[in-house]
């Protein structure tokens, strides 16, 4: 199992003082978590969510933490595939732009947004978010390998044109999707793209949730040129030699993001649509803060204490078949930046030598793209 | 922190609903017609009415709503209600601004039993094939139109009807806000487009309700169960730090 750091990038009042701050800190977290063997940087897209995320152009962050970094790969997304956000091409030059300044190291999220506060600000209809989602991530891979593209759909249309720059990974970088809605997995596995979970869920119905993943994404039609059959969870992380420091700090900065996250507008809440069937990522997050939870133990699944107690909810999610884990360092600068870092420093000491290498796998992977690709894949 | 409210709970309670206890008799309303109209309006105004203890919504958003009830303990009523969508912590929660009927009895018991700030007034629904609309009539000018247009059928189940939150003196403790949480068996649902065509907030009294964009509108037809409050919050105290159970009847 690998282990990846996640940005949401939030931000507490006042804006003006905060926002430096917080992207400083976060870039000193992704240098440190390179040399410290992290394998995957994430940054999300949102707009307009006051406090709780202050990621609207996350390729540029990660544009900049490519530059301070040699091997962590640089995630972008989940970049929103709803055309009032994105036009397709804008998506495919910038993540082929990153994918160059990186040195190849780019991986590619797509998503389509769960808030009335974004779908609602940019005039979206969230009926049809779905269907621009399908449209664009079966068009963007093309704009990648084919030299010239054009396109008739039903959410944009281009005549001919070169879309450059092309990316540096052949035949392109792997790509996933968000998952937060039930039923997106499956979305997932037909599509053969990796599933990036951003909901928190327990483990048994993380292992039907993989078992039944893995077994559809061997019948899927990939949107791309291979297939991506990985999944990707989000976590917490706060690792202290003290269990109760380590999970008090651990279980602070939990509230503080579910706290956050309750104040959006969701899209099934504010605007009644069969294209929007769960809160999303809010529905777990209002069962986790409603749960006071014992002050020395972690809740269950979540990376917060001692390496120990974080080896052992680790151990639980590498059992269902997670391939990796990304997380989450800090909410609205709540743990000092210092306190951070050695966090990071103490997780990547005494928790990852517990967790197998699996970089054969990887290049095993790697390999397999180049051959489907030459085989005449997608 | 996410923003707080800035209402003055001390003025703002001058003319609240004064209620003696929250033991009321659970009200069966069947077969009845609902209409929502959910708007964004302007920020500050909004946070100027929301009291301390909620957050506003991000972004902060209103619904104009209208309830037909052809049965009831008291008969007949239609009621609209003009709320604001705000957090009682994480929880979205229509804060009552203004409610009007026109059933003098049903003013009454929902002041009274429930604390809804609610006065007479000519109160309609009219249900039509294109369209749902819901008038309020104050002293013979037109305060209020709201409905929804080109309905489209939905489930019952994906629309969020919000639990109320109403700002109350009690007559032998301290004020509170408490939630009325009532329970919808839906029959029939609709969405539809969100139509605002007359809003006079003089007249209404929700000068802090400045509808400046369309949301949606949504119709449904359910049997609701409104039954004796259970939640109540400090005015002015986080309602994540401040919302307690009401001892059972």
């Amino acid at each position: 199992m690998k282990f990846g750091i996640f940005y949401e990038l939030s931000v507490p009042r006042p804006f003006a003082v905060n926002e430096r701050i917080v992207y400083e800190n976060a870039l000193e977290q992704v240098r440190l978590a390179d040399e410290l063997g992290f394998d995957q940087v994430w940054a999300v897209e949102h707009h307009f969510l006051e406090e709780y995320s202050h990621c609207s152009a996350p390729e540029l962050f990660l544009t900049a933490a490519a530059m301070i970094t040699k091997n962590i790969r640089v995630g972008h997304g989940i970049v929103t595939c709803v055309p009032e956000f994105n036009h397709p091409v804008r998506i495919a030059e910038r993540a082929a732009v990153l994918d160059v300044l990186s040195g190849g190291r780019l991986e590619m999220g797509t998503g389509r947004s769960a808030t009335w506060t974004e779908l609602g600000g940019f005039q979206a209809d969230p009926d049809t978010t779905k269907k621009s989602w399908d449209e664009f991530v079966h068009a963007i891979p093309k704009m990648w390998m084919q030299e010239r593209y054009q396109h008739d759909g039903q959410f944009f249309s281009m005549p001919s044109r070169a879309v450059l720059p092309k990316p540096i990974q052949q035949p392109h970088p792997p790509l996933w999707v968000a998952v937060s809605s039930p039923g997106t997995e499956d979305d997932a596995a037909d599509r053969g793209l990796g599933c990036l979970g951003v909901n928190f869920t327990s483990f048994a119905e993380q292992e039907r949730k993989v078992k039944a993943y893995r077994h559809r994404i061997q019948h899927c039609e990939p949107a791309g040129a291979f297939v991506n059959d990985q999944l990707n969870t989000i976590n917490f992380l706060f690792c202290h030699d003290d269990s109760e420091i380590g999970v008090s700090t651990g279980r602070r900065m939990m509230g503080q993001f579910q706290y956050l996250a309750g104040q959006l507008d969701m899209a099934k809440e504010v605007y009644p649509t069969r294209a929007y069937p769960s809160a999303g990522l809010l529905a777990g997050a209002r069962r986790q803060a409603a749960s006071p939870g014992d002050v020395k133990e972690p809740p269950e699944g979540i990376a917060v204490g001692t390496p120990a107690q974080i080896i052992r909810e680790l151990k639980k999610w590498e059992a269902t078949g997670v391939d990796r884990v990304q997380f989450l360092l800090n909410t609205v600068e709540t743990i000092p930046q210092q306190q951070v870092l050695d966090s990071l420093r103490l997780f990547a000491k005494e928790v990852m030598p517990h967790f197998a290498d699996d970089s054969a796998a990887e290049a095993s992977r790697a390999d397999a793209r180049v051959e489907y690709a030459a085989a005449g894949g997608a | 922190m996410p923003l707080f409210g800035t209402l003055d709970v001390a003025a703002a309670l001058a003319d609240a609903p004064e209620v003696g206890s929250f033991a009321t008799d659970t009200w069966e309303l069947p077969g009845a017609t609902v209409v929502q109209v959910s708007y964004e309006v302007d920020e500050d105004p909004a946070l100027a009415v929301t009291p301390p203890a909620l957050h506003p919504s991000i972004p902060p958003y209103a619904t104009f709503s209208f309830v037909h009830a052809p049965q009831s303990p008291v008969g007949p009523f239609t009621m609209a209600m003009v709320r604001l969508i705000v957090r009682a912590g994480i929880r979205p929660r229509g804060l009552l601004i203004r409610a009007f009927t026109d059933n003098p009895a049903a003013a009454a018991a929902l002041r009274d039993g429930w604390g809804y700030r609610i006065d007479v007034a000519d109160v309609r629904l009219s249900n039509r094939h294109d369209r749902v609309v819901g008038t309020v009539v104050i002293d013979g000018l037109t305060a209020l139109t709201a409905g929804l247009g080109d309905p489209e059928p939905i489930s019952g189940a994906d629309i969020e009807l919000f639990d109320n939150l109403h700002l109350v003196r009690m007559t032998d403790a301290d004020p509170v806000i408490v939630q009325i949480d009532p329970t919808y068996v839906h029959r029939s649902a609709d969405r539809g487009r969100a139509e605002l065509t007359d809003y006079e907030p003089g007249l209404l009294g929700t000068e802090g309700i400045v509808p400046v964009y369309p949301v949606v509108a949504v119709a449904c037809r359910a049997d609701i169960e409104l039954a004796a409050p259970r939640f109540v919050i400090d005015p002015n105290v986080a309602a994540i730090q401040s919302t307690r159970r009401l001892a059972a009847r």
